[in-house]
């Protein structure tokens, strides 16, 4: 077993919205992949995989080895479009997304600290699917709640290309309303344009529109080897078409290589909590099938994720999965998610432990 | 050699995580000891180390483990538990107000019959 990863650590997209009000570091949401090697005796590369070739079954490396697989599974997460406006890096820099930690990350919290009182944040949503659907929301809720405190008089602008709240909508609805409302305005079916970096104003459906901040959070596809390698045959060439009992790829020809999570194109949700889930579905495949066994033909999966909605209350939703015969997909038992009935401080704490499970079943 | 799978070559090409405890199996990890019944002290067919590979509920079960841990090693832990009280208390729970608790969820999210595979698969997890 060989894990081939660009980056020398993970760092953590879940709870790193709270890097903006301080709670946590980016240290304390980075993981290495040490202790996949020592205690599981996994092979561990750090390169980028540049290309894949089906035929011989090999994939080629940034360093310029080529490796041969029997099993090829890709889970590269997702890359961005460039919104129209930012195409230079500098343009990047001064409006960020931060919807991949790291310096995206610090780079949005750092321009908050330096907001001024009663200035306004705008933050633009794309159209689902993207990666992890409470996400925007649940940073709108946030950023305004950091905003009350340090930053009095400050507005949150969301700007949500879609047609209403993509997840979580009551409690969302009443975190607008009631708990921030004054704060936040939420504008569904927004379109923005484009953007210009230097003065920061957005061109939008609504008109020019002028900040202090902006947030926003480009269109997304696959990541790019998905793309490379011709996997992206689904959500108008934005995803990988995946067989939901193996998570093999669709696309004829590509026998033997799987992709999981944020470049798959599922029902699922894209988020970290039920990509290792589907981790679990595949490698169950993997496994079966190089004993001679078919694959389970009813596998179920499970979406959790808790949702903070002020610097010290959390929310939650979640889902369990199972395969449709009919469809061949995965569905929601009982038609829909559940959002929690409460937003509290318990489930805040609960949150912290989740995540420290979570990150502690993944990475070992 | 009982499992081919083992001289195969698997490769994972990670942006997100992958799971680690896909291969895993308690305490026969990498003892290199995965023939059926060497780890066996149980008259059941899967009772730990490489046989529970061939356990119904375990990949049911792995959907417990992004919280309470895999193999049911974390909080709450699961490992070991009697499976009539992993029944119970999921049956339990079936019947509270789903919003009110994350477990409420997931208790409602299984069959009866797959409830019972996951609490047989995490009893006979090492405590």
């Amino acid at each position: 077993m060989t894990l081939i990863e660009k980056a020398p650590n993970y760092i953590s997209n879940i709870l790193s919205n709270s890097v903006l009000y301080g709670k946590k570091t980016i240290l304390q949401l980075t993981y290495g992949y040490a202790d996949l090697a020592k205690n599981y005796g996994i092979n561990v590369i750090q390169a980028e995989v540049t290309n894949i070739d089906p035929v011989s079954q090999q994939v080629m490396l940034s360093t310029g080895a080529r490796l041969g697989y029997d099993r090829l599974v890709l889970s590269p997460g997702i890359q961005f479009d460039v919104i129209p406006g930012l195409e230079t890096v500098s343009a990047q820099t001064a409006i960020p997304h931060a919807w991949q930690a790291g310096a995206q990350t610090t780079n949005l919290r750092d321009q908050l600290n330096a907001m001024p009182a009663g200035g306004l944040f705008v933050l633009t949503i794309p159209a689902a699917p993207y990666r992890c659907p409470p996400g925007p929301y649940e940073r709108a809720c946030v950023v305004a709640d950091y905003l009350k405190t340090y930053k009095p008089r400050s507005k949150v602008l969301i700007l949500d290309e879609n047609a209403a709240i993509t997840a979580e909508k009551n409690n969302f609805t009443k975190a607008f309303n009631s708990i921030h409302a004054g704060v936040i305005e939420y504008r569904p079916a927004s379109t923005v344009l484009s953007i210009d970096a230097t003065n920061r104003i957005l061109d939008t459906n609504w008109g020019p529109i002028k900040a202090n901040v902006i947030n926003a959070i480009p269109d997304q596809r696959a990541g790019k080897i998905v793309t490379t390698a011709g996997l992206n045959n689904a959500t108008n060439g934005r995803f990988a078409g995946v067989d939901m009992l193996s998570y093999e790829s669709t696309v004829s020809g590509a026998k033997s290589i799987h992709i999981i999570g944020d470049s798959s194109a599922t029902t699922q949700a894209k988020a970290g909590h039920i990509a290792n889930q589907e981790g679990k579905v595949c490698a169950d495949a993997i496994v079966r099938s190089l004993m001679g066994q078919a694959p389970d033909l009813l596998p179920v999966t499970n979406s959790s994720c808790y949702t903070p909605i002020t610097m010290e209350t959390a929310s939650w939703l979640s889902a369990v999965y199972a395969y449709d015969t009919l469809s061949k997909s995965m569905k929601v038992v009982g038609g829909s998610a559940t959002e929690s009935t409460y937003i509290n401080k318990d489930q805040y704490e609960e949150m912290e432990k989740w995540f420290d499970n979570l990150m502690s079943e993944t990475f070992a | 050699m009982k499992y081919g799978y083992r001289t195969a070559t698997l490769m994972a090409v990670a942006g997100l995580a992958l799971a680690p405890a896909l291969w895993a199996d308690d305490d026969t990890r990498y003892s290199g000891s995965r023939d059926e019944g060497s780890s066996s002290t149980s008259s059941t067919p899967y009772t730990s180390g490489a046989t529970t590979i061939n356990h119904p509920g375990r990949l049911l079960a792995s959907n417990c483990f992004q919280c309470h841990g895999t193999n049911g090693h974390g909080m709450a832990s699961l490992a070991g538990k009697s499976a009539s009280s992993i029944v119970e208390e999921m049956n339990e729970m079936r019947q509270k107000p789903s919003g009110t608790y994350m477990m409420y969820v997931h208790a409602r999210g299984y069959t009866p019959t797959q409830i019972k595979l996951i609490a047989d698969y995490l009893s006979k997890q090492q405590p």
